[in-house]
């Protein structure tokens, strides 16, 4: 009797192990200078130069995100679209953050997360309707596709800032895109991806980071509307900053 | 004293006149008149249901349509929807239908600024355009309350502004119809007339609503490379989707970024400052905040299409411009201001000249195959 309860309880428990499915969420958490980011219209936020700023909209492309083992590489993200907007417009949602849960992801211990932000070139010649309805570049999601570039809108970063502190916020609209914004970044990381186990990849994309670097600060009041524009000079440079920045404003907790 | 009982009298008469004259011009609308239709039952299973799966034409231009498995298009549903659409027995008096407010010479909208209903009640918002509606992938209506066409359809039979009566009292008249119920035995496969249903009106009114496409415009003719705008159309367009690199000769007028795409809309929810507004809470219509009680939300109104924009006037969401000129004019200007104005729409300095080039811009976008096309037209 004794040996028959603990074939039952070994069994079980077997069962039970093989059971469990491995699960990977890659989450992205937007803040600002470290706290939530709220696209609420209300809530503001200090500037470099000490005026408020409120965030209205920000979203981008993620595309072709890897872990390395060495030389081993898996890709657990082909192409998402991280859109804060909608979710952010309460402290929940911010709090949430936007996830991809992926199944049955290749356990194991890597030492390196690559990602891209942007479409990548073959997908970026192709048009919505070349996508199944709701593929993140697909007819769902026709508003991010921008006909006059022939290109999809890798990031838009939207606000207002307030830059005389008298209550009077104006707007700013920064949207970047074709193959030359696309940009990819490797981060050096101990990471793992356990057997049986939901696992969490948390990403932080830090929206001031967007804003400057260690060169230049954003002038929101004389550069407020910038879209990338092949055939204008400075928009492209406009553009590639902001590029460098946003990729850069991203970190792995 | 007789004169002057008379004179009390009449004066008593005016008075009653006058109260009723008044309420009728301003008391809410009163509960339809009791029904005298009697629900009646009928074997239908002797009519053959052989429903033919339609295949829409869509524009080589276009995504694919907005995938809807649970209503899936037939020739005889199309038919029937296009019916009931045009039908006034929708309405409480049989005075009105979809198309009263929805007419195909206006683009399917009224022309009015706002619509008014069967009791001549009038709402608070334009009609809008119905067109490529099986494209869209975001909530319907001004203010985004319902996801579906299914969902939409069923909403104005019942409404006290519109056409104020009740999906009972209608699915009584359509079951006692002489042709209807054998119209939804083709179409859905009803076994008796009893299983007529307000769910499957509105399926045949979606499916025809899906089936309303415009893409031959000379807009879409360009996209398609079949022709060259002018040169007028040709600078306006570099100005509504910014394309040129010199900002003074064609500014960006920031159009495209709403009203781009083969269906010249996002079909997003924006503030595109029609509401003058000193907090969140201030807008005389709250639009898509009203329905999600978020409160960035007020002020918001989904971005309607700008196909057939010259047959569509008067403009926006309470039709308060009468011309497109007055629309140039209105966001030339940046708009009226509120803390979630959209931040493209800001002040751009057009002189007559690219005004008259945007005009003619935005006038490519007229399809009058659509607009002429028996498919759509009034059945009866």
């Amino acid at each position: 009797m004794k040996n028959i309860l603990i074939l039952l309880i070994v069994s079980l428990t077997l069962l039970g192990c093989k059971d469990k499915p491995t699960t990977l969420t890659v989450n992205f958490k937007a803040v600002y200078d470290g706290a939530p980011l709220l696209l609420d219209e209300i809530t503001t936020y200090n500037y470099f130069d000490g005026s408020p700023i409120k965030m209205t909209g920000f979203r981008f492309y993620v595309s072709d995100v890897k872990l390395y083992a060495g030389a081993e590489v898996v890709q657990i993200i082909d192409i998402e679209d991280i859109d804060f907007t909608s979710n952010n417009k309460t402290s929940t949602g911010a709090t949430e953050g936007q996830s991809i849960v992926i199944t049955d992801p290749v356990s194991g211990n890597y030492d390196k997360i690559e990602f891209s932000i942007g479409v990548p070139a073959a997908d970026n010649a192709s048009l919505p309707a070349s996508f199944g309805y709701d593929h993140p570049l697909g007819p769902s999601n026709q508003s991010e596709y921008w006909d006059s570039w022939n290109s999809y809108i890798f990031a838009k970063i939207e606000g207002r800032q307030d830059a005389d502190s008298n209550g009077e916020f104006v707007g700013f609209t920064y949207h970047t895109g074709v193959d030359d914004m696309f940009r990819t970044r490797a981060i050096s990381t101990n990471f793992e991806v356990a057997e049986g186990k939901e696992n969490t990849l948390q990403f932080e994309v830090d929206a001031k980071k967007i804003f400057a670097n260690s060169q230049s600060t954003i002038d929101l009041v004389n550069d407020p509307v910038v879209h990338t524009l092949p055939s204008n000079t400075s928009s492209m440079i406009f553009s590639s900053t902001i590029s460098d920045n946003l990729i850069n404003s991203i970190s792995i907790r | 004293m007789q004169p002057s009982i008379f004179n009390h009298t009449t004066l008593l008469i005016t008075f009653c006149c006058l109260l009723v004259t008044y309420g009728c011009k301003h008391d809410p609308p009163i509960d339809p008149a009791p029904s005298t239709c009697q629900p009646t039952t009928g074997d239908l299973t002797g009519i053959a249901y052989n429903p033919t799966p339609a295949t829409l034409a869509i524009p080589a231009n276009f995504p694919a349509m907005v995938p809807a498995p649970n209503n899936p298009l037939t020739i005889e549903g199309i038919e029937l929807g296009r019916r009931l659409f045009y039908d006034p027995i929708l309405s409480a008096d049989s005075t009105m239908s979809c198309f009263s407010c929805h007419m195909q010479s206006s683009n399917f909208t009224d022309n009015e600024a706002v619509s008014e209903g069967v009791d001549g009640i009038a709402g608070t918002r334009s009609s809008m355009a119905l067109m490529n509606l099986a494209f869209n992938h975001n909530p319907l209506f001004w203010d985004g309350r319902v996801n579906t066409l299914e969902e939409q359809a069923e909403l104005p039979v019942e409404d006290e502004i519109e056409l104020h009566t009740t999906w009972g009292e209608v699915i009584c008249k359509l079951s006692v119809h002489d042709d209807y119920p054998t119209y939804f035995r083709e179409a859905f496969g009803i076994e008796d007339k009893a299983e007529i249903t307000k769910e499957l009106a509105a399926k045949a009114i979606a499916q025809f609503e899906r089936s309303i496409i415009s893409g031959n415009s000379k807009y879409d003719k360009f996209i398609r490379g079949d022709l060259f705008l002018n040169d007028d159309e040709l600078a306006g367009h570099d100005m509504f989707f910014d394309l040129a690199p010199n900002k003074i000769r064609f500014p960006d007028t920031e159009c495209g970024h709403c009203h781009g795409g083969p269906l010249l809309t996002t079909n997003e929810f924006l503030n595109n400052g029609t509401q003058e507004a000193a907090t969140l809470a201030d807008f005389a219509d709250l639009g898509l905040g009203g329905v999600t009680n978020i409160p960035s939300d007020n002020g918001k109104f989904r971005v309607p299409t700008l196909r057939n924009i010259e047959h569509s006037a008067p403009y926006m969401h309470d039709g308060r411009f009468e011309t497109l000129e007055e629309v140039i004019d209105h966001y030339s200007s940046g708009g009226k201001s509120s803390p979630n104005k959209d931040v493209l729409v800001y002040p751009v300095t057009l002189d007559s000249i690219q005004r008259s080039e945007l005009l003619a811009f935005l006038k490519t976008f007229t399809d009058t195959t659509f607009m002429n096309s028996q498919v759509y037209s009034n059945p009866f």
